[in-house]
């Protein structure tokens, strides 16, 4: 496996792969065992420059407790994807259509109440930059408890007793004192555990964990995985994350989307995903992480950019930066198709 | 916090001194002597006069003498004596201040009203995007914001004054009748005349503050947490948006207890503004002194009490000071 580890690792973390994989790895088809399912989503975003078509028809479905990573460059269009699973993007960005179902319940098109009940309660979103991420003028206490009563009707005592219970749970040391505290008394990495404290405050059944270490050095990088890693097995937790490292996708994920230009250009079980990458683009991004451990290898860099997402393209969009594209590559756009079961792929090769 | 305020203080007090020293020294640099003014042909033909008034008030004495004798009465309370008026700077000064203050202290709480509204409905116009009404809106304001006082002053005078006849146009009252109606009546105009550019400014301030706040990470995690619109924007939007609008609320409070010239100049209003420019007419040193200084103390007490208002706002200045 060429990804093995892009930490340094004398500290394998344990990967929920090992931990709870087995029951829901291979078995992605059955119906019966989706949380939360997309279909075809487009999102656009209307500007200056014209339509940006951010997502342009993502499916994937996610099923209870597991943990689904998509990868991608920035601004192929992986957070605009989460945004939109919870109703957040904001003018002058639109879904345009497709189905967000939760739990069988479509949230596209749903109504702000419908929205708000499943907005910190169902699913949890936690973001890049902790730090600004947190209400500068309320304390980390205040802002937990209120993510608290939103939606359970306890009293204030209670709340504060489970906002601190959360803040231990985190990992967050002296925690009766940091309650009272405000964001920019936190580090980076502090913040950011608060915000996994605020967003597990209603144990939600996905958390969408949207680049949660990349503001983060890689020591703090770490830690944040490992807990999140420890909560989503204990909660039960599915977790949609989102990054742009192949090192945490492969280390962390059941299954694996790589998302090229606002699509899914391939999508599997992270383990086939990785041993037999398809896609020319999975295979150039793979080709461009360093290993620590085994052998030498050369890195080679992916050559130009992402296509401008204003154009409209009739072929495929990874065309032309593809060091295997042939003739039938810039007339039509590749389909999705199972090259092996459970492993499907964007590209005219397969 | 101890070292904060006791720095701040230095600076207020160094910032009042040198005000009065800089109004005490241009009103000896500009042409016109308070005395000739005042006594006319009487002091061309009878210089011995002039030399005795002269003498009277100190002014053959050199500047900085003058200001140290003047600083010397004011450490025991005592602003000087009018040159021109037959009363005390003191005496002088009282009613017009409290003049001034109603005067001031009604256009603010009509300029802090009316412009945080216009501004939280101008950002709910941009949050809605509904452009039309908010180029409306924003179009409107600038061409109220640019309209001088004094236009202004007469455009309402000549509507609700002589047209509507709903208002009375001059004065602080009127000679039959001085019930609290009354007084409140002859308030209106030259109060929301005083409070038109002011307040349209800070609507504008208003505006910009929560649209920022309103794009702000922290907003988009609010909403990620299922909180409503209306929570969003009252706890998590409105209070990051404070220190812009307490910092330009507190400085039009200054402005307008310092009296507003032009404005109780065209409504005959008995303030300070009115005073100031009739005694520096007349180069009525110890009166401009006098006023001058009022003013460079409420500005002073203004902005130190804006500064300390931030530190209650916003926790990242309370504890960059303790």
């Amino acid at each position: 496996m060429p990804v093995a580890a892009t930490r340094a690792g004398t500290d394998p973390t344990p990967g929920l792969k090992e931990t709870h994989s087995a029951e829901h790895a291979g078995e992605r088809s059955q119906n019966d065992s989706v949380l939360l399912r997309v279909e075809k989503l487009r999102t656009r975003f209307h500007t200056k420059n014209g339509l940006v078509r951010a997502v342009n028809g993502v499916s994937f479905s996610i099923g209870p407790g597991e943990v689904v990573g998509i990868v991608g460059e920035s601004g192929c269009g992986k957070s605009v994807t989460a945004l939109s699973i919870l109703g957040l993007i904001r003018p002058p960005g639109e879904i345009v259509s497709g189905r967000v179902l939760f739990e069988g319940q479509d949230l596209v098109g749903a109504s702000s109440g419908t929205l708000r009940r499943i907005r910190g309660k169902e699913i949890a979103m936690i973001f890049q930059n902790p730090l600004s991420s947190l209400n500068p003028v309320l304390t980390i206490g205040f802002q937990i408890q209120e993510a608290i009563l939103e939606h359970d009707r306890i009293g204030r005592r209670a709340a504060r007793e489970r906002a601190l219970d959360l803040l231990q749970r985190v990992g967050i040391p002296e925690a009766e004192r940091r309650l009272h505290q405000y964001p920019h008394q936190f580090s980076g990495g502090m913040a950011q555990r608060a915000m996994i404290a605020m967003a597990l405050a209603n144990r939600p059944k996905l958390l969408i964990a949207d680049e949660p270490t990349t503001a983060l050095d890689v020591t703090i990088q770490a830690q944040i995985i490992r807990l999140l890693h420890r909560l989503s097995g204990e909660l039960g937790m599915a977790v949609l994350f989102i990054t742009h490292n192949m090192g945490l996708v492969a280390e962390n994920c059941h299954q694996t989307l790589v998302m090229y230009a606002g699509k899914i250009a391939e999508s599997g079980a992270t383990d086939d995903l990785f041993a037999r990458p398809l896609h020319p683009y999975t295979q150039a991004l793979l080709a461009c992480v360093p290993e620590v451990k085994g052998e030498r290898h050369d890195l080679i860099p992916l050559e130009g950019f992402p296509p401008d997402l204003t154009v409209e393209s009739r072929g495929c969009a990874f065309e032309p930066r593809c060091a295997q594209r042939f003739d039938r590559c810039p007339i039509e756009d590749p389909e999705p198709r199972d090259a092996e079961p459970g492993h499907a792929v964007r590209c005219h090769l397969y | 916090m101890t070292g904060f305020l006791l720095r701040r203080l230095g600076a207020s007090l160094l910032v009042v001194v040198g005000g009065s020293i800089l109004v005490f020294g241009a009103l000896r640099a500009i042409p016109g002597d308070p005395i000739q003014l005042m006594l006319g042909t009487q002091g061309v033909t009878n210089p011995e006069l002039v030399a005795r008034y002269t003498e009277r008030f100190g002014l053959d004495l050199p500047a900085p003498v003058q200001y140290l004798y003047w600083v010397g009465q004011l450490v025991r309370g005592d602003l000087g004596d009018s040159i021109v008026q037959p009363q005390s700077v003191g005496d002088f000064m009282r009613m017009r201040a409290i003049n001034t203050a109603v005067l001031g202290a009604t256009a603010w709480v009509i300029a802090v009203l009316g412009g945080t509204g216009i501004g939280v409905v101008a950002a709910l116009l941009v949050h809605r995007r509904m452009w039309v009404a908010d180029y409306a809106l924003s179009g409107f304001s600038v061409v109220m914001i640019s309209i001088p006082s004094f236009s202004l002053a007469l455009i309402l005078m000549i509507i609700f004054g002589v047209n509507l006849g709903w208002l009375p146009v001059l004065g602080m009252q009127s000679v039959e009748d001085s019930g609290l109606l009354d007084r409140l009546r002859h308030l209106v105009l030259p109060a929301v005349t005083l409070a038109t550019v002011p307040g349209f400014v800070l609507g504008r301030i208003v505006k910009a503050a929560i649209t920022d706040a309103l794009l702000g990470d922290y907003a988009r995690t609010a909403y990620a947490k299922g909180l409503s619109e209306r929570r969003v924007f009252l706890v998590h939007v409105l209070r990051n948006a404070m220190v812009p609008i307490v910092t330009n609320t507190g400085l039009m409070f200054g402005g307008f207890l310092s009296g507003s010239v032009l404005v109780e100049f065209m409504f005959a209003w008995p303030g300070l503004g009115r005073g100031l420019v009739n005694a520096i007419l007349a180069r009525d040193f110890p009166i401009v002194q006098g006023i001058t200084l009022l003013i460079l103390v409420i500005f002073t007490v203004v902005n130190f009490l804006v500064d300390l208002s931030y530190g209650l706002i916003d926790p990242r200045i309370r504890y960059a000071r303790a």
